[in-house]
Parts: C-alpha cells; structure tokens; sequence
C-alpha cells in the first residue's frame, strides 16, 4: 500500500520535475532552509521567555500572540517545500534512517506544543506576567529546543546520506 | 584575485582541521547545523524587528525594547555563523573560496551585517509605541531581504559548477 502510493509519488508530473529539472531541487531547499530556521528562531524566542532568560518583561500569552502567527506560516511553508523535496525520491527518503527519525522528531515537536497548549497553558494567567514560569512550562521550553535542533541537524544528516537528485 | 584565491585555498588544505574534516565524515554536517541555526537566529531576528517596525506584531514593546532584546542575540549568532563559516571553509577551501556564488555571499554578508548594525542604532532612539518612520521600515525590510539572499546563496554553493 504505502510502496504504491509512494511509487505514484515518483511518477508524477511534480515528482518527475523535482527529480529531473536541476534548478528545482535547489530552490526549493532555500526556501525549506528559510522556512525551517524562521520556525526555530520563532520558537526559541518563545522558549527562552519561558526558560527565563530573555524578554521576561514581555507577558507570555502576548509574546506567543505575536510569534504563532510567523512560526505557523513558516512551519506551513517547510512542509509544502519538505513534501516536494521528498516527492523526487519518495521511497529513497522514507528508506534514510536520518529522514524517519526527522519525521519522529517533528512527531514529538508537535505532541510537546499539545502538551503546553492544553495543559500547560491553563494556568497561564498565574505566571503570564512579573512571575516565575512553572517547571512544566520550562520542561516545554527546554524540550522544545533539543527537538527543533535535532529536527535541523537531522535534515543536514538526510543531505549527506543520500543524492539530493 | 583568482591567484591569491587559489594560493590561499591550497594553503588551508595544508591545515590539520581540513584532513579532520575530510577523514571525519560527521564534522561537516555538525559544522553546517551550527552554520543554519545562526543564520536562522540572524534571519528571525531581523524579520521580528522589521515586523515590528512595521507596527505587524511586537507591539507591546517600542522597537528600542525589540533592540535591546535581539541586538546582542543578533551579534553573538553573527559571530557563530563567522567561526563556523571559517571552520567549514577550511573543511573544503576549493569549493567555498573559488566560487563565485560564495564570493557574493560574503559581499552579501558584509552589506547586510553593516546595514543591521545602522537600523539597530536607529531603532534604539525609538523609545515610545509610535511606529517608526517609513525610511526605518524600509531599511527593516531591505535587511530582511539581504538575509534571505544570503541563505540562497549559502545553499547553492552546493550546486554552483562553473
């Protein structure tokens, strides 16, 4: 089933383009790179407020308001150009063990945001402002971090480890 | 140029850290990982002052806050992406030095670095919530501009073939 759809992947008129047109590879990894690292910067903005140690002076629900809205768009941005990226050689990627553990990661990324947004955030009026942040909410932050500087080291390995076309 | 290039090059194949880096196949993508989160960190931060700038988002602080809060983050990730610019142009001399798109990118690097370093002083006099003047947005702009060059470059040193 999956080695169907991922054969159709291959063969389509995108795919086909992705894999035979040798400036299309190129720019689409830009704009990934310039996706993927306005995700992380974003994030670690947010993440350190929550550590602690920068822009404690700025409430985190207002702080959150104004990053979301740039990480989303950026985030959005990865994964259409990630999905064209993989559509070139769509079996050879989901063979790369650096590729599956990318996916893995960004599993986890999204299941930590889950965990802050439902649970975590609750009692955000408490420490949104001149208090100190909960362990849970510095947990998330810290967690946050490692994840999205794997997701990026991970997506270097998947450049070393196979031909990008 | 070509000639002070090419000597230059093959001297930094005489490094240590360059048979390192060609032995050791995981220095290269450890360097580079480095290499993308300061950049990422140098494009965030400029892309939130010119939001700001542009009264989009941020606007609980004045952008002289913004300034205070990113300026230096801005400056120490500038200074990462030099050394592990420098540590992977010693991995492999030949194909950064000599290539043209690379010699843009330092150009690029260097007008970009120069013209953020203005904005900064210009956006720390700005101490109130007032939306700063459309010359500031601008340069804001122009800065966010000069760094997505300056990625694009970066990658397509990779396929860059003369």
């Amino acid at each position: 089933m999956l080695a169907r759809f991922l054969d159709a992947v291959h063969e389509s008129a995108i795919g086909t383009l992705v894999r035979e047109n040798g400036s299309v590879f190129p720019w689409l990894e830009v704009a990934h790179v310039v996706a993927i690292t306005t995700v992380v910067g974003s994030i670690v903005i947010v993440d350190l407020r929550l550590l602690g140690l920068a822009s404690t002076t700025y409430p985190v629900s207002r702080l959150t308001k104004s990053m979301l809205p740039l990480t989303w768009t950026a985030f959005a941005l990865a994964l259409v150009t990630g999905a064209l990226m993989v559509s070139g050689q769509p079996a050879t990627y989901f063979g790369n063990f650096a590729f599956r553990m990318k996916m893995l990661m960004l599993l986890a990324a999204g299941m930590n945001m889950v965990v802050f947004h439902l649970l975590t955030m609750r009692g955000l009026p408490l420490w949104d402002r001149d208090a100190p942040v909960p362990a849970a909410a510095k947990a998330a932050g810290i967690m946050s971090i490692f994840i999205w500087i794997s997701i990026v080291a991970l997506g270097r390995w998947i450049g070393f480890t196979m031909a990008p076309f | 140029m070509t000639h002070w290039m090419e000597a230059l090059s093959a001297w930094l194949e005489t490094f240590r850290l360059h048979g390192e880096m060609q032995n050791r196949g995981w220095i290269v993508p450890a360097v580079q990982t480095v290499h993308i989160l300061a950049i990422g960190f140098v494009f965030t931060s400029s892309l939130v002052l010119a939001l700001r700038a542009a009264h989009v988002s941020g606007i609980e602080w004045s952008p002289a806050q913004w300034g205070r809060r990113l300026n230096r983050w801005m400056g120490w990730s500038l200074l990462v992406l030099l050394v592990s610019g420098s540590v992977l142009i010693v991995g492999e001399p030949a194909r950064s030095l000599l290539s043209p798109v690379f010699q843009v990118k330092m150009v690029l690097v260097a007008a970009t670095g120069l013209l953020a370093w203005w904005l900064a002083g210009r956006l720390g006099r700005l101490h109130g919530p007032e939306r700063p003047r459309l010359a500031d947005q601008g340069l804001a702009a122009l800065i966010v501009v000069g760094w997505l060059l300056v990625i694009s470059a970066g990658r397509w040193i990779a396929y860059y073939t003369s």
